[in-house]
């Protein structure tokens, strides 16, 4: 019999195959897992196994909070809220050199709030902002690039489902998870709102200087649009931060209070509505089997006893909880090249949370970490989900090797922010640590 | 030729209305989790057995739009090694894929096709001062599995039969999520 460290490695190595062969990564990972399973343990164990994991996973009552939360970010979308969001941000940068990449970081925050998805912000605010850029003279690949990376803000500030799901891998609070992000993401839209402008300062060919003046009653105007939804973002957020409502109950009130804004103010329509509810039901049941592979992954894991002997292997090497996430940083920094996050989120998460909690790091903090890994691996090419969901939005308008220059700028923004992210723990865990 | 059109269709079809169902679920689960929220916090009056409907609402949601997913190849597929391919050796990893969807239904169909069966047998009830049937919910996500092995199977005779653009195929912002 192979030792549970070589089992191990060959589950993943097989599934790492299977996935790169075009085999989608929710039957890769739970093909792979059964009959790792059927190997160390027998026959009966799986069986049992399927016949009851995939209904105690999808009766969950937490895990309700995915379809509540994507139809929020869905019906907001189809509201058009990001385009107010866009214009209202806007007006009031519109004298400051590069104003409308300002306006897309702000505003992409701003969304992320409502949204979970980064390729839905990338691909939405190329279609608002990316026209607007190149009129006006910007630089087509840095707009690109800054609309790319803007949009990887969904992942850290909630309502975001990259936590979710990380919370459903690991048993982690979802909304101490949800509330760890809001510094983290604050930081990193704020860093780029001043770090932008001295970027403009050594090439200030990257966007023109504008002489428009809109009133201060203008400006005001501009925000009336956008108030009942970052209202109903606030009542949700403090909802979770206080207890008062548990994150899936949070999402229904915000599904069911964007549905009643956007209806209020003649912004959707039936078919809008049924489109929101039609991508809400595919993407849950997408997101689902994906974690319920990653849980039966995980289960082949644990009973292999690879994950106890990797545990020991680690801690016994002398590995240091510094040296362990400098690994770590490399190998989703690596990975994130190749494989898109939520692949990577479930092949990994299952035997680097244990050695995590072992070596005596804050999980919170870790998920912190690996989210914004996660937003870098989605903006680094060759493979960044956020980069093609730009140049697919695009249509034309910006290619790919544009894209991928374009981009760098942001990429060495967000290695910044990872290191800052990193030194100072207190960055991810003091907001969650108020709610105890 | 007309029965295979016929079976092509009622797949299609059958797809389509088990989105629907999970359509109306998500509205109910938003609904229920909405006034049992508010009727607690305001009036201090939950919504009775709202914990058990929407825990049976998230299964039918999660396995009645699996089919549909499916239909339109939505499942998240690392395909930087074979986006390129073209020809026979497409049609041969297309092939691999729909293999290993038809397995993975086909398994979950029948382990979880043998839960529901014991389920409904005994009568299984939630445990709570609502004795909440649970067994619903359970043949719901068995039949959710089979639809999708369906469109699987349907899917895979369209490649058989050199017609793999038989099938919708999603847009990027439906793909990918995180």
């Amino acid at each position: 019999m192979m030792e549970p460290i070589a089992i191990g490695f060959v589950g993943i190595a097989a599934l790492i195959l299977f996935a790169g062969l075009g085999v989608p990564i929710a039957f890769s990972i739970t093909l792979v897992g059964a009959v790792g399973m059927a190997v160390v343990t027998d026959v009966e164990f799986v069986l049992v196994t399927f016949q009851s994991l995939p209904y105690a996973t999808a009766s969950e009552y937490a895990f309700a909070v995915i379809p509540m939360f994507v139809l929020m970010g869905a019906i907001a979308s189809s509201a058009g809220i990001i385009g107010e969001l866009y214009t209202a941000v806007n007006r009031w940068l519109e004298n400051v050199r590069g104003g409308l990449y300002i306006a897309t970081a702000v505003a992409s925050a701003g969304f992320a709030a409502i949204s979970g998805s980064t390729v839905v912000n990338a691909a939405m605010f190329t279609r608002i902002a990316l026209p607007e850029m190149l009129a006006l003279g910007y630089h087509k690949g840095i707009s690109a690039g800054c609309i790319a990376a803007a949009g990887t803000f969904a992942a850290l500030i909630p309502p975001s489902l990259t936590f979710v799901i990380f919370g459903i891998l690991t048993g982690e609070s979802i909304g101490e998870l949800f509330i760890a992000g809001i510094v983290p993401g604050v930081l990193t839209a704020a860093f780029y709102v001043v770090v932008i402008p001295i970027m403009l300062k050594i090439r200030p060919d990257w966007a023109p200087q504008l002489e428009v003046h809109s009133t201060f009653a203008q400006k005001l105007r501009g925000m009336t649009g956008i108030w009942p939804m970052l209202l109903l973002v606030f009542i949700v957020l403090g909802g979770i931060y206080t207890g008062i409502t548990p994150p899936t109950a949070a999402g229904a009130l915000g599904a069911c209070g964007a549905l009643l804004i956007a209806l209020g103010r003649r912004k959707i329509g039936p078919g809008q509505i049924w489109e929101s509810v039609r991508q809400t039901a595919e993407l849950t049941s997408v997101l689902f089997i994906i974690i319920i592979g990653g849980l039966l992954f995980s289960r082949f894991l644990v009973v292999s006893g690879f994950v106890a002997d990797l545990t020991v292997l680690v801690t016994d090497s002398g590995f240091t909880p510094a040296t362990f996430i400098l690994v770590m940083v490399l190998m989703y920094l690596v990975m994130g090249m190749f494989i898109d996050p939520l692949s990577m989120l479930v092949m990994t998460v299952p035997f680097v949370y244990p050695v995590i909690k072992s070596l005596g790091m804050d999980p919170i903090w870790f998920a912190i970490i690996l989210t914004k890994m996660i937003e870098i691996a989605v903006i680094t090419p060759p493979v960044g989900l956020n980069l093609f969901a730009v140049v697919s939005a695009a249509r034309g308008q910006v290619r790919t090797g544009e894209m991928f220059t374009g981009i760098l700028p942001f990429v060495a923004m967000e290695v910044v922010i990872l290191g800052i992210l990193i030194a100072f723990p207190i960055l991810s865990t003091w907001l969650p640590d108020t709610m105890h | 030729m007309r029965f295979f059109r016929f079976l092509d269709a009622a797949i299609i079809w059958l797809g389509t209305a088990s989105l629907a169902i999970a359509a109306v679920f998500i509205g109910l689960l938003a609904i229920i989790g909405t006034a049992d929220s508010l009727g607690t916090q305001l009036f201090g009056l939950p919504v009775a057995s709202a914990l058990e409907l929407s825990q049976a609402g998230l299964v039918i949601v999660v396995f009645m739009g699996l089919a549909y997913a499916q239909r339109r190849r939505g499942h998240v597929t690392v395909d930087i090694f074979t986006q390129h391919l073209r020809g026979t050796a497409h049609a041969a990893f297309t092939a691999l894929a729909l293999i290993a969807a038809m397995a993975f239904f086909g398994f979950l169909a029948w382990r979880t096709g043998v839960a529901a069966l014991e389920s409904y047998q005994i009568d299984e009830r939630s445990w709570g001062l609502t004795r909440f049937p649970i067994w619903p919910s359970k043949i719901a996500l068995t039949v959710g599995c089979v639809i999708a092995l369906l469109e699987s199977i349907r899917q895979f005779v369209h490649l058989c039969l050199g017609n793999p653009d038989a099938y919708e195929t999603s847009t990027i912002e439906d793909e990918e999520v995180v």
